[in-house]
């Protein structure tokens, strides 16, 4: 009955003082910076741009020149050995390089003849005004310097997360003459 | 005494560890943030020397007098932009594949 009690007694204390008078361990704790690394996302792919055809338009008489068939005196030679031939300053509207051209026919002429050819002679064409070109212009320029810009920042941030010291490669800056 | 000194040793070399690992980290972030500085006032820039062209141009006047030329240059100027656009998203892409960059 004493062995009981005794053997009751012991796991009561221990259960109750949570083994602490087995005597603690010390925890230590060891503050050092960790290397993360943080996956690099695959970037989008490259834009694939189709330039549009602009036409500009006006009602200045478009240059018909007469066809070279004047000889030089002396005579004047191309590199390939055939001679080389002068404009006359007069001629026949046949003898012009677009003898198709009546004359005095103009930038807007050509135009709305280029629009009856791609329409099957239907005159059908989007326009704008050299303001609103000139602001469509701007508009790309804007967002061509957003996307450059927000290509730096991707470019910063790469360097400054990829480890041992790796580098991004910024978008370089071209400057068009 | 001397396990102790030991141990005292230990934690302030790993403190200075972390202190070097963290002056190098702020030093890369300082260089890289001004890289991207740098870069942005030279893209700012060139925006400025494109839009200067229209101010230093009156565009009616040279459309209306030779469309012959302002068509060319309007369609020149439309293909180096579009180009210069897919240059540019090209040259990010490749960070990730370097080898495939020409």
């Amino acid at each position: 009955m004493i062995q009981k009690n005794f053997i009751i007694s012991t796991i009561l204390i221990l259960a109750i003082s949570g083994c602490s008078v087995l005597g603690t361990k010390k925890i230590e704790t060891v503050s050092k910076p960790i290397q993360i690394d943080i996956m690099q996302p695959d970037l989008p792919r490259p834009v694939e741009l189709t330039a549009p055809k602009w036409f500009v338009v006006s009602e200045a008489i478009i240059t018909n020149p007469c066809k070279a068939t004047l000889s030089f005196e002396p005579k004047k030679f191309n590199e390939d050995g055939t001679e080389k031939l002068k404009r006359p300053k007069t001629c026949d509207l046949s003898e012009r390089d677009n003898p198709d051209w009546p004359e005095g026919y103009t930038y807007l002429d050509r135009f709305l003849d280029e629009m009856k050819r791609q329409n099957n002679g239907d005159i059908v064409f989007v326009a704008t005004s050299v303001g609103d070109y000139k602001v469509m212009a701007e508009d790309m320029q804007e967002l061509k310097r957003y996307l450059k810009q927000l290509g730096e920042v991707v470019i910063y941030y790469r360097n400054v997360t990829m480890p041992n010291g790796d580098k991004g490669v910024g978008v370089a800056v071209k400057k068009n003459d | 005494m001397t396990a102790n000194n030991i141990k005292l040793e230990a934690a302030v070399e790993e403190q200075k560890q972390a202190m070097a690992v963290m002056k190098e980290q702020y030093e890369k972030q300082g260089k890289a943030l001004m890289n991207m500085s740098r870069q942005n006032a030279q893209i700012e820039k060139e925006k400025a020397e494109y839009l200067a062209i229209f101010s230093r141009h009156n565009l009616d006047l040279l459309a209306l007098k030779k469309p012959g030329l302002m068509e060319n240059r309007f369609n020149d100027a439309s293909e180096k932009v579009m180009e210069g656009l897919e240059d540019d998203t090209e040259e990010l892409y490749n960070i990730n594949n370097p080898n495939t960059s020409d």
